[in-house]
């Protein structure tokens, strides 16, 4: 046995993230000659929002069909490496790890453009880990990328948009949707449809309007889920009143967090702001966030996939040396849809504070919210610190499902947590990676 | 869509999936409902669908993969515990 035999690699600009604001970026990049290389940790191209079936693709918005026209054009680019997870990132050297294709690899680049995109956030309740309850983002990965259809019926609850675009493709595929449940009430919401003067986004939302009309119920927050035979036994609440639904699935989203792993592995500064998603990059108005390093998409804040595609476009228009105020302008409108949006769907404070104690937070080490609770009193009040005290973040998403919840949580107790700080791996690799067993 | 098929090993078994078709959902598609057991024996499957909450973790030929986001290759073979 001997340490493998590691290939080394020099390129100008590493993009981090073959989502939209990641391939946005690469085009840009091939037009003005420079030099490149794209990881994906996926074995597809894409990220989610362009996660679909060559014959299940909705031209339906100018940004899907954009996003289409750029996996197209650069489906054969050789400087796109797909299945490339990004270990780390080591400051000494300046050089990144990856393992690519199960392959250690290093890249030595002279910039980075950070594209790493979000994940969901969840508001859990007791049932939650139950087989039948997936996340909103899983329900439409399933349909777009297979056509597969996880259930006949189902039930689609949290806060956001996004819930609506799934339980509409869910409802297309032929499934029933039984109750689309907005945690939000609807006066809280009201305030948003001033957001909608806007043509893309408001086609989009008379599209599920149509589809969806009398599903959707506000205000209604999950107490607790039980198997009921076949069945899944939801107990919803709200003011005290409570009503029980049954339904084949459970389809659950309550936002979305930017994946901010990397980026603060390579010192990027990060800060707290809840109308941009929580835990985001700092970047200034050029999307750089130190000397080499910039940001594109949802790592800025959490806005979505057009936003996204021109964080991108500009990202790499001011790596080639350019300037365009035109997309500047373009960009500012978007971080102020994207402050509303998460602003207006956000889960209210107090639902943090009533998680019963019996609900597991940590999903990898079956850590409860009593624990939680328990180390918090017991003045644990750093991530870390419920980390050690708890072992919640200790397992395989190291934290990624979890510390969200827990920050949200200590953040509602009047605690400031700071991120946890990241060690490579930034995500678990088989060990046999390093090794040359031949 | 997906014509080409696969031939892969579920826990001994022989099934007929789609080559290319994320592994969780070749068998989601077959039936399986669960794929892992937690710390206290809960059983578990696919949740984030995306790769991040390692909920689908299989073994496929000896090494840990999250299913969901593991292309079916024929002649796989997938083991993981069943409730």
């Amino acid at each position: 046995m001997r340490r493998a035999k590691v290939e080394k690699v020099k390129t100008e600009i590493l993009i981090a993230g073959g989502g939209i604001a990641g391939l946005a970026a690469a085009s840009v990049l091939i037009e003005n000659g420079k030099d490149f290389i794209l990881v994906d940790e996926y074995p597809f191209l894409g990220g989610q929002f362009l996660r679909h079936n060559p014959l299940y693709r909705p031209m339906d918005t100018p940004t899907r069909k954009k996003g289409f026209e750029l996996m197209e054009r650069l489906a054969n680019e050789k400087r796109i490496w797909k299945n490339t997870l990004i270990v780390g990132y080591y400051e000494e050297t300046d050089e990144v790890a990856l393992v690519r294709d199960g392959k250690p690899v290093i890249i030595k680049p002279e910039k980075i453009l950070i594209a790493t995109g979000a994940r969901e956030k969840f508001l859990p309740f007791p049932g939650w880990t139950l087989p039948e309850v997936i996340s909103a983002g899983a329900v439409q990965a399933l349909i777009k990328t297979s056509g597969f259809l996880p259930a006949e019926d189902a039930i689609f609850a949290g806060t956001g948009p996004f819930l609506l675009a799934v339980a509409y493709e869910f409802a297309k595929a032929g499934g029933k949707v039984i109750e689309i449940a907005e945690l939000n009430p609807l006066s809280k919401l009201m305030g948003f449809s001033s957001a909608l003067i806007d043509l893309e986004k408001a086609r989009e939302g008379f599209k599920y309007l149509l589809k969806l009309f009398g599903k959707t119920t506000f205000g209604w927050r999950i107490e607790r889920v039980e198997k009921s035979g076949e069945k899944l036994k939801v107990v919803f609440e709200k003011k005290g009143r409570r009503k029980i639904r049954e339904t084949s699935l459970l389809a659950i989203g309550y936002g979305f967090v930017p994946n901010i792993e990397f980026a603060q592995l390579c010192g990027c500064p990060v800060i707290y702001d809840a109308s941009l998603g929580g835990w985001v990059l700092k970047t200034d108005d050029e999307l750089r966030c130190s000397e080499n390093i910039y940001a594109a998409g949802e790592v800025t804040g959490i806005g979505g996939a057009r936003k996204a595609l021109i964080e991108g476009e500009l990202a790499a228009l001011i790596l080639s040396g350019k300037r365009d105020d035109s997309l500047k302008k373009k960009r500012a409108h978007e971080m102020a849809f994207a402050k509303k949006l998460n602003s207006t769907y956000s889960v209210p404070e107090n639902l943090w504070l009533s998680i019963p104690d019996e609900t597991i937070i940590c999903r990898c080490e079956d850590v409860t919210m009593k624990e939680i609770k328990e180390a918090a009193e017991n003045d644990f009040v750093s991530l870390k610190g419920i980390k050690v005290a708890t072992r919640a973040g200790l397992g395989n998403c190291q934290g990624r499902t979890c510390f969200p919840i827990i920050t949200e949580f200590l953040r509602a107790k009047n605690i400031s947590p700071e991120p946890v700080s990241i060690r490579p791996p930034i995500k678990p690799i088989d060990v046999g990676v390093f090794v040359d067993l031949e | 869509m997906h014509t080409k098929h696969a031939l892969i090993k579920v826990n001994g078994k022989t099934l007929e999936a789609r080559e290319g078709e994320m592994l969780a959902v070749s068998l989601l598609r077959a039936g399986y409902k669960r794929f892992r057991k937690s710390v206290k024996g809960e059983d578990r499957s696919l949740f984030c669908g995306m790769g991040v909450c390692f909920e689908c973790l299989v073994k496929v030929n000896g090494r840990t993969v999250r299913a969901c986001i593991t292309p079916v290759k024929d002649g796989m073979e997938v083991e993981f515990e069943e409730s």
